[in-house]
């Protein structure tokens, strides 16, 4: 077989299918093949850059350059924005790459993509894609200017946790996964649910006294709510799809979300009321806005101790997702539950430091049985998940 | 209810040519410089005539020495079928009297 002439009617053509997508790829052969019967250099021409329209017009080309115009864009309003701090424009622009990263490779077949079929799989990844814009959105009005805090500007954190959620949001609409929208349903419902109760019974922003205090009973009733919310949507699930995977993966969802839902209350009421937000620093801290600045990090505290637990029962969640074949895969799994039920011990007994270390390994060994599971794993009928691609 | 809308006028070209000879399996390049359409609107028409089932595709079973084998195509049953019925739509719409109502084109 003879190759296409290295000319510039040849490289197009090339080009045009390495941009088609998979399915199309014969179609490019067959592009490639008649390049070969074009005569005169116009001619040839003109029918490569056809083709590389062709290729170029395919929703999935479209779907690439719309990821590249929104990452450019996303760049541009951090440079044009005002984040004048180095260390932000750094951190906030390195988030902007990992979610574009995140958001190609969850358009492509593979562990993180493409979306489910259902509606449930599909409202699910557009929420978390608007989430994360969001959040996007408030670090950059949040990090205009002068940073008064410096490095501690309280971001990473939250960055890493939006990328461990991103990633198993991804990973759990995916085609491939395992988790049917009953369970993906019931769980963020009930950690939506559990997540508003667990707020108003914590104390407001650390030192204040709880939103619940003014509840009949002092809303201590909304604990049951806080541990019957998941509990329930469990036992819906397990009834419903006869499947304990299913269950168990409601639960984790349902607690992850919890947390979600406590730190964005959390951190919203210190970004929409600012004024009236509790002074907790003494007052030779600094000037006003440095206190106001110390304060919401401390208040931010209990919050953080939030996304932590989050993030744990995300990596659980993420190594749970798919069913362990392997035994490296088996092993990855008990190592972060165990890891998650070591950091439980750890930070009951006050021993919060080793806790922090524990949580930090068990996240690695999580993603790292998330991304060792088999792919596309086909869940036994009844279990009310996707087919596997 | 579904509606079926009519093809674009390039397409009604391509079915019309297919159309002409429909067991000869035809080249891309050389129906595309017989119905005037270059490769940019070619490819996308064949592309979405082969996935609706209407255009058969194939490869050349035995291509000459040194040459890659290229794309052959012609008409499935219900691509003929679809060129009789447009160009049967065409004939009543050029009659006196009967004024033709644009759709948008697929």
């Amino acid at each position: 077989m003879s190759r296409p002439p290295r000319d510039v009617a040849g490289a197009l053509v090339a080009l045009a299918v390495r941009l088609l997508p998979a399915a199309r790829r014969g179609w490019g052969q067959a592009m490639r093949a008649e390049l070969l019967q074009v005569e005169g250099g116009r001619a040839r021409l003109g029918f490569a850059l056809g083709c590389v329209r062709v290729a170029l017009a395919q929703p999935a080309a479209l779907r690439a350059l719309g990821h590249l115009a929104a990452t450019a864009a996303a760049v541009t309003l951090v440079l044009a924005g005002g984040v004048t701090y180095p260390g932000a424009r750094f951190e906030i622009i390195a988030l902007v790459a990992v979610l574009a990263a995140l958001a190609w490779r969850g358009g492509r077949p593979g562990l993180l993509g493409p979306v489910g079929r259902s509606r449930t799989s599909r409202a699910v990844r557009a929420a978390g894609y608007a989430l994360a814009c969001g959040y996007l959105v408030v670090s950059v009005m949040d990090h205009r200017g002068p940073q008064l805090l410096g490095p501690q500007d309280g971001l990473l954190p939250g960055m890493i946790t939006l990328v461990l959620y991103t990633v198993v949001t991804l990973a759990i609409t995916a085609r491939g996964s395992t988790a049917g929208p009953a369970c993906l349903l019931s769980g963020i419902g009930a950690g939506l649910v559990a997540g508003l109760a667990c707020f108003l019974v914590l104390p407001f922003e650390r030192v204040l006294p709880p939103l619940a205090d003014g509840l009949p009973g002092h809303g201590l009733w909304l604990l049951l709510v806080v541990a019957g919310a998941p509990g329930a949507a469990m036992v819906v699930v397990a009834w419903r799809t006869r499947s304990a995977r299913q269950a168990l993966m409601t639960v984790l969802c349902a607690g992850a979300v919890c947390a979600a839902v406590v730190a964005l209350l959390g951190y919203g009421a210190f970004l929409l009321f600012p004024d009236q937000m509790p002074g907790i620093v003494p007052r030779g801290a600094g000037p006003p806005a440095v206190r106001h600045a110390l304060s919401r990090l401390e208040a931010g505290d209990e919050y953080i101790a939030g996304l932590i637990w989050g993030c744990l029962l995300v990596a659980v969640l993420g190594a749970m997702m798919r069913p362990a074949t392997r035994r490296f895969t088996r092993g990855l799994q008990a190592l972060t539950v165990a890891g998650a039920v070591l950091a439980l011990i750890g930070a009951a007994a006050g021993e919060e430091g080793a806790a922090v270390l524990v949580v930090v390994a068990t996240l690695v060994a999580g993603m790292l049985a998330l991304f060792a599971g088999p792919r596309g794993e086909r869940i036994p009928s009844g279990a009310g998940g996707q087919v596997g691609s | 209810m579904t509606r079926t809308r009519r093809p674009s006028p390039q397409t009604v070209k391509v079915l019309a040519a297919l159309a002409a000879d429909p067991s000869t399996w035809r080249y891309g390049y050389e129906l595309g410089q017989q119905v005037g359409i270059k490769a940019g609107s070619l490819y996308p028409i064949l592309m979405r005539l082969t996935d609706r089932g209407l255009l058969e595709a194939s490869w050349e079973s035995d291509p000459p020495v040194g040459r890659p084998p290229r794309h052959l195509y012609r008409l499935t049953g219900s691509g003929l079928a679809l060129a009789a019925q447009v160009a049967a739509d065409a004939v009543e719409r050029d009659r006196p009297g009967v004024r033709g109502e644009l759709r948008s084109a697929w």
